[in-house]
């Protein structure tokens, strides 16, 4: 059993461009644009475990055990939920 | 088969049919090992090409073995066929087997191109990269699915069974590690014996929230493919890395790393680069004396030592330095550095309109702009990609040295001081015009933002001397093919432009009545505002094969004598040039006109060769010549005004 650190945002529905390092949560909305499928093919698609592993521009995610870079206007399409229990994946 | 054996036709193969092989391509994500695995599976032998139409390139060889042979293309990095970027362009149309084939692969007599395919999955990341088997199902081209990264897992616990995943997937699973080799027979037995399978993967199930979203179900089928077949736990990225990461990304540190690695990295390509560069000057030298003492004077031995060998080798002096280059950046590339490299910079280059990934192709430009327009192939987006090839030849280049060393000189013969600050200002003048370009073109011709920074960080990890060396000889052997076919064309051309007509007259007069000659005379109206004479206007021209070319022409011109394939900027060069004078008695090289010189030599376009990988890279005449246009034209009205004000106020 690991240690969790405690997840540094409250519970609920933000946007991924705001989150601290340490934001862990499930992807739950990817807005259509341009990138859109390139973000998908990623990983970076709705009902996905996602934690933040870098803030600012750009940011650095951990999605599906590897680590993605993306700039700010990406992560302002991606709403994500931030959950209350521990975040298992 | 013995000699002895029959064959057993009726009528013999015409010599016209090649044999066909199974052509069989490398299918996968980036990062996950595709690349070191079709090294490791064919080694050296490997063979590029763009796909017809595009500057996507194709690297394909042959792997024989157990005497079978089949054709193997190690396709594109890609994580998907839907996002219509050139890359899954080109994997969609090769799956749908109605792309054009590229040179060296034989298509089958119905046109089918792809016999089979091997699907390189990552151990380490099971659900993503199984999605792409999604991807292609409906392809009908039978595959293997090659588990990569296995020594890999094995460290980190994770545990995966081949046998289920054969079940779930329906195709051959062939566990590999790339890097150490293991498993690569198998694989290779797998390929030869046509043991491929189909994938069998659920049609898309509907989906509750975005009906028909083919991302969404696949991630779905694959994340409970991966969950029936592996275990693994919890944590997955290591303590170490994660620290180097914050390291290598932060605001502060990540400066700090970035400016130390790319000093390291220019530091070796320009200093240890010199040492077989002086080599190969001599080599070449040598190989002109030898050829000068041997052949009788005549227009044979001018060619073969002035314009072949001096034109061709005043090239391939820069090989150790694309050579170097490639190595080091395919060493830096492999331990995952990079990437997070491309992260630090990608705010910075965004100002001016650029990616990240710009930035060490335009600091390799500093060296030699042919290896940076081809390293430019890492940014993905064309328009960023074209962008960053029409700037790069901006920056000061190791050519222009000895054109800025012989002009300083000429402005400053005994002040260091300000010949250093003049130095430095001609790099940072090159440097502002391709910002100042990119931020024109931007707004011009490529309008819109630069794509996104969209980019995976691979794991850290010891880089494969392998795959180093791979990349160094295949990005040489393009340079020399280049050098021995396009460019020696061009320097031959030159070389007869001021060789031909022939008269009587030697040294400076036959120069003066040679076609570049006349083109001199004949340019001079237009190169007087600029404060040039006839004489130079011939330097212009010759100098189009290399910059520092127009240090041994002057010297002809202005009639110094002596070695004129030497560029080495020598006393006695200066001295004539110092005192050489116009028709009206005024000297030629006064302070306005050096000025106005070295602003040309700065921004012009004046090395032909640098034209001809861009239209190897762009697969087009058309960016080529707009390259050079617009950089003359900018030197030409650069010159012109620093000619003008310089003339007035001094």
């Amino acid at each position: 059993m690991h240690t969790f650190t405690p997840c540094p945002v409250a519970p609920g529905e933000r946007n991924l461009a705001g989150c601290p390092v340490g934001t862990r949560g499930w992807i739950v909305s990817v807005q259509d644009g341009p990138d859109a499928n390139r973000l998908k093919a990623m990983g970076l698609c709705a009902g996905h475990a996602i934690q933040v592993a870098r803030a600012g521009d750009p940011m650095v995610v951990d999605i599906f055990n590897s680590r993605v870079a993306l700039a700010r206007q990406l992560a302002a399409g991606i709403g994500i939920t931030v959950g209350t229990g521990t975040f298992d994946d | 088969m013995t000699d002895t054996t029959t064959i057993p036709f009726s009528t013999p193969p015409r010599k016209a049919t090649p044999v066909r092989e199974p052509v069989i391509a490398l299918i996968g994500n980036p990062n996950t090992g595709k690349t070191t695995l079709f090294n490791a599976l064919t080694g050296l032998q490997v063979k590029t090409a763009n796909y017809p139409g595009t500057t996507v390139e194709c690297r394909h060889a042959r792997l024989q073995q157990q005497g079978h042979s089949v054709t193997l293309v190690d396709l594109p990095g890609i994580y998907s066929l839907s996002s219509n970027s050139p890359e899954e362009g080109i994997v969609l149309d090769l799956l749908l087997q109605r792309a054009k084939p590229p040179v060296g692969i034989v298509p089958g007599p119905d046109g089918r191109i792809l016999d089979g395919m091997v699907l390189v999955i990552d151990a380490l990341r099971l659900e993503r990269s199984l999605f792409m088997a999604t991807q292609l199902r409906e392809f009908n081209i039978p595959i293997v699915m090659a588990l990569n990264k296995m020594d890999l897992a094995a460290k980190r616990g994770i545990h995966i069974d081949p046998e289920q995943l054969t079940r779930e997937t329906g195709l051959p699973v062939v566990p590999i590690s790339a890097k150490l080799g293991d498993g690569l027979l198998d694989l290779i037995h797998a390929m030869m014996n046509g043991e491929l399978g189909v994938v069998s993967v659920p049609s898309a199930p509907p989906c509750g929230s975005c009906s028909g979203c083919p991302f969404q179900s696949g991630f779905a089928w694959s994340c409970r493919v991966a969950a029936s077949c592996m275990r693994r736990p919890g944590k997955q990225h290591s303590a170490r890395s994660e620290a180097a990461d914050r390291f290598l990304t932060h605001p502060v540190g990540g400066w700090a790393a970035f400016v130390t690695v790319m000093l390291g990295l220019f530091y070796l390509v320009f200093h240890l680069a010199s040492i077989p560069m002086d080599l190969i000057d001599a080599l070449f030298g040598k190989l002109g004396g030898w050829i000068h003492a041997r052949l009788a004077d005549g227009w044979l031995q001018s060619l073969l030592v002035d314009g072949i060998i001096g034109g061709v080798g005043g090239i391939l002096v820069f090989l150790p330095q694309i050579a170097i280059l490639f190595f080091l950046l395919a060493l830096l590339e492999d331990t995952g550095y990079l990437a997070r490299a491309a992260l630090v910079m990608d705010r910075f280059m965004r100002r001016i309109g650029l990616p990240g990934k710009a930035f060490v192709p335009l600091l390799t430009a500093h060296a030699c702009a042919i290896p940076a327009i081809m390293a430019t192939r890492v940014i993905e987006h064309p328009k960023d990609r074209l962008l960053t090839i029409l700037i790069a030849p901006l920056m000061s280049c190791s050519a222009r040295i000895p054109v800025y060393t012989m002009l300083i000189a000429l402005l400053f013969p005994n002040d260091p001081f300000r010949a250093a600050l003049t130095f430095l200002a001609a790099y940072f003048i090159g440097l502002s015009a391709a910002m100042g370009v990119a931020w024109l073109f931007r707004r011009t011709m490529f309008r819109g933002e630069s794509a996104p920074l969209l980019l995976e960080l691979p794991d850290f990890h010891v880089p494969s001397l392998r795959t180093a060396l791979c990349t160094m000889v295949e990005r040489s052997g393009i340079f020399v093919r280049q050098a021995g076919t396009v460019i020696l064309l061009i320097s031959m051309i030159l070389w007869a432009l001021a060789y031909f007509p022939r008269s009587d007259a030697e040294g400076a007069e036959a120069l003066e009545q040679s076609f570049a000659g006349r083109a001199g005379q004949f340019m001079e109206p237009v190169l007087k505002p600029l404060g040039y004479d006839w004489q130079i206007g011939i330097g212009l021209i010759t100098s189009l094969a290399a910059r520092e070319v127009i240090v041994p022409t002057l010297s002809v011109v202005y009639g110094v004598g002596g070695d004129q394939n030497d560029d080495e900027v020598s006393p006695s060069l200066l001295n004539t040039l110092r005192s050489a004078t116009r028709s009206d008695g005024t000297p030629v090289f006064t302070v306005a006109t050096c000025l106005s010189l070295l602003m040309f030599y700065i921004l012009a376009a004046q090395c032909l060769p640098t034209q001809v990988i861009t239209r190897r890279e762009t697969n087009t005449w058309r960016w080529p010549i707009f390259q050079f246009a617009y950089m003359n034209v900018l030197a030409y009205v650069a010159a012109l005004i620093v000619y003008q004000t310089a003339s007035r106020i001094l």
